[in-house]
C-alpha cells in the first residue's frame, strides 16, 4: 500500500519533537515556517525545551560544564571556554563549541555566580558588570548595574532562577567597608521579567565571601549573623537567603569552627560555599592546606564532616567538584587543574586560566525571548 | 487463562481487526474512554478510523512488550529492559513510517510510545536542513525570501554541520 501523505502536521505534535531537538537545530528550524517561528520564540516552548532537557539529564549521566576564563586578549579560547565534556578539555588547540569573545572587557577579576537552565551568570567584578550568557543559543544579556558607591561600600551577589515565576534573578548586598559586624545597607533585587532592581528588606548579616551556592531554594554565603545567635551577638555562620520568601535566615557551621582558628600554627585566610553533588559544602583555605567539608543532612549541624583535606601545593584554589571524586581548581601560575584526592593525581592542567567555574550543564533556548 | 472479557477489539481504518489483551489496550486513552463510555455493552469493538493497520500492529508490538516487561522486572531494571526494547522496536520502523506513526499514536493518545517516536524524530532530523524538515513534514514555507533571510542571519552558526543524507 502506498505511503499516504500527511498534508499537515498538528503544531503541538511538532511542538512535542522540536521540544526533544538541541537547542542549535531548534534555531535553525524557525525559518520553516511562520508558525513554527512563532511556537519556538515563545515562552511556554522554551520552558517546554527546558524540561525535556531536565527529564533527559536524569536519563543519562549527567553532563557537567567546565567554565575557563582566560585573559582576554587569547584569540582562540575567548573570555570563557565552555568545555562541554571532560574530555575536551585535554584537547589543547580544538576548535571549541562555546566560547564568549567580548574585546572590551578584561577578565582579570571576574566571577561566576552561578548557571540555572543554561543561564551562566558572569560577574565582571572590575567593570561592575553582570552578563546574563547562553552558550547554546550564544546570546548574552547585559544587566543594568545597581549603584555603589565604590570608595565607601562593597556589594556581594547571587543568581538563581525562581521556578515560581520563571524568572532569572540576581540579589545585591550592598555593605559598608571596614566592619564585619553591620548589616548591608542597602539590598536590591533584579528580575529579568520586568528588567529592573528593587530593594527589599536588609537583615543582620554580614556576607564574607563571594558567589553564593543555590541548594534547596535558598542561596548561602559564609558570614556573619546575629539571626539565629541567643544573645544577639554576631558570630560565624552560614548565611542564607530563602529565594522564594525573600528573607534571610542562617545555619550553624561545623562544630568547633572558632575553636580551628585559635590553633597558632594553622592561620585560615578564608571560606567559601560550594555545592558537591547535592550537598551544601564549605572550603576552607588555610595556610598550607585546603578543606573542603559537607553538611551530609541539610540543615543538621551534626552532619557536617571533613571531606577532604588537601594541601595547597595540588590546589590553591577550589571551584567545584566533577563527579565527587574530581576537584576543579587552580594552582599557582595560573594553572587550572583537575585533581583526583582519593588517588592523589592530577588528571590535567591548562595553563593561563584565571579561573573557572563546573556546574551540571543544559542545553536549553532560555534567554531567547529576551532582549 | 484470560477470558474473552479481557480482550477487546482494535479496527484499523481498512477494517481489519486486532484482538487485543484489555491490559495493552488500557494504554491507549481513546480506548479506555471508548470502552468506559458503552460500559455494559457486550460489543468491544473499538473503530480507530483513522489508523491504519500497520501502525495498530506496531503500537500494539510496543505496548505488549511494555506490559510484559513490566511484569516480568516488577523489582527493578524495567526502564533499562524498555530502552533496549525500544531501540530494537524503532530499528524496524523507516524514517516516513515514524511520521505516520506519530500521528497515529497522538490520535489515540498513548503518551509513553509519544514521547518514544518524538524523541526518535528529533534525532533523525537534529542535522537536517530547514528544506528537507519542511519536506519531511510537509510544511508550506509562507515566508517572503527578504524575512527568511532576516531569520537566518540572526543565527547564522546554526546553519553549519547541516548533512540531509
Amino acid at each position: 500500500m502506498e505511503e499516504s501523505p500527511i498534508r499537515f502536521i498538528p503544531v503541538h505534535i511538532l511542538e512535542a519533537i522540536l521540544s526533544k531537538a538541541p537547542a542549535k537545530s531548534v534555531l535553525r528550524f524557525r525559518c520553516i515556517s511562520k508558525s513554527c517561528n512563532a511556537f519556538i520564540t515563545s515562552p511556554s516552548f522554551i520552558s517546554l525545551h527546558i524540561k525535556a532537557a531536565l527529564a533527559n539529564k536524569n536519563t543519562t549521566n549527567n553532563p557537567k560544564l567546565v567554565l575557563g576564563t582566560f585573559p582576554s586578549f587569547e584569540p582562540t579560547r575567548g573570555n570563557h571556554t565552555l568545555y562541554h565534556e571532560i574530555d575536551e578539555l585535554l584537547v589543547p588547540d580544538q576548535k571549541f563549541k562555546y566560547t564568549f569573545h567580548d574585546r572590551s572587557i578584561s577578565t582579570n577579576y571576574v566571577e561566576c555566580l552561578g548557571s540555572c537552565n543554561g543561564v551562566i551568570c558572569m560577574h565582571y567584578i572590575d567593570h561592575d558588570k553582570v552578563t546574563l550568557w547562553n552558550p547554546a543559543i550564544r546570546k548574552s544579556l547585559t544587566i543594568p548595574f545597581t549603584e555603589v558607591d565604590n570608595s565607601a561600600e562593597h556589594y556581594r551577589m547571587g543568581f538563581w532562577f525562581d521556578i515560581k515565576t520563571s524568572d532569572y534573578k540576581i540579589i545585591t548586598l550592598v555593605q559598608a567597608n571596614g566592619d564585619r559586624r553591620q548589616a548591608p545597607k542597602r539590598v536590591q533585587l533584579y528580575e529579568l521579567n520586568r528588567n529592573s532592581w528593587r530593594s527589599i528588606a536588609t537583615a543582620p548579616v554580614h556576607i564574607n565571601s563571594q558567589a553564593p551556592s543555590f541548594l534547596n531554594g535558598n542561596l548561602h554565603w559564609f558570614g556573619y549573623s546575629k539571626i539565629g545567635s541567643t544573645d544577639s551577638r554576631w558570630c560565624n555562620r552560614v548565611v542564607l537567603f530563602q529565594v522564594t520568601n525573600e528573607v534571610f535566615g542562617d545555619m550553624e557551621l561545623p562544630e568547633g569552627y572558632l575553636t580551628h582558628a585559635l590553633d597558632p600554627l594553622h592561620r585560615r585566610l578564608s571560606t567559601s560555599m560550594l555545592v558537591l553533588g547535592e550537598l551544601l559544602s564549605l572550603v576552607e583555605y588555610w595556610s598550607t592546606r585546603v578543606e573542603i567539608w559537607v553538611m551530609k543532612e541539610y540543615g543538621v549541624t551534626e552532619s557536617w564532616s571533613r571531606f577532604y583535606n588537601i594541601s595547597m601545593d595540588n590546589i590553591g584554589r577550589v571551584y567545584g567538584l566533577i563527579d565527587i571524586r574530581k576537584v576543579l581548581g587552580l594552582k599557582l601560575e595560573n594553572k587550572l587543574v583537575l585533581y583526583e584526592p582519593e588517588t592523589r593525581s592530577k588528571l590535567l592542567t591548562i595553563d593561563r586560566a584565571i579561573n573557572a567555574y563546573a556546574a551540571d550543564y543544559l542545553d536549553t533556548l532560555s534567554l531567547l525571548n529576551r532582549t | 487463562m484470560a477470558s474473552t472479557d479481557d480482550k477487546v477489539i482494535l479496527k484499523s481504518s481498512e477494517g481489519e481487526c486486532f484482538e487485543v489483551d484489555m491490559a495493552v489496550a488500557s494504554h491507549l486513552q481513546i480506548v479506555k474512554s471508548v470502552l468506559e463510555d458503552c460500559e455494559g455493552s457486550s460489543d468491544k469493538v473499538v473503530s480507530l478510523f483513522i489508523v491504519e493497520a500497520k501502525y495498530v500492529a506496531m503500537i500494539i508490538e510496543y505496548y505488549k512488550n511494555y506490559v510484559e516487561l513490566k511484569e516480568k522486572h516488577e523489582e527493578g531494571g524495567f526502564e533499562e529492559k524498555l530502552k533496549e526494547f525500544e531501540k530494537q522496536f524503532l530499528e524496524q520502523i523507516d524514517k516516513k513510517e515514524l511520521k505516520g506513526l506519530v500521528m497515529a499514536v497522538n490520535y489515540l493518545n498513548a503518551p509513553a510510545l509519544f514521547d518514544v517516536v518524538c524523541t526518535a524524530i528529533a534525532k533523525h532530523i537534529e542535522n537536517k536542513s530547514v528544506e528537507y524538515v519542511r519536506e519531511y513534514f510537509g510544511i508550506v514555507n509562507d515566508f517572503t525570501a527578504e524575512e527568511e533571510a532576516q531569520i537566518r542571519e540572526e543565527h547564522r552558526w546554526a546553519y553549519d554541520g547541516v548533512n540531509d543524507d
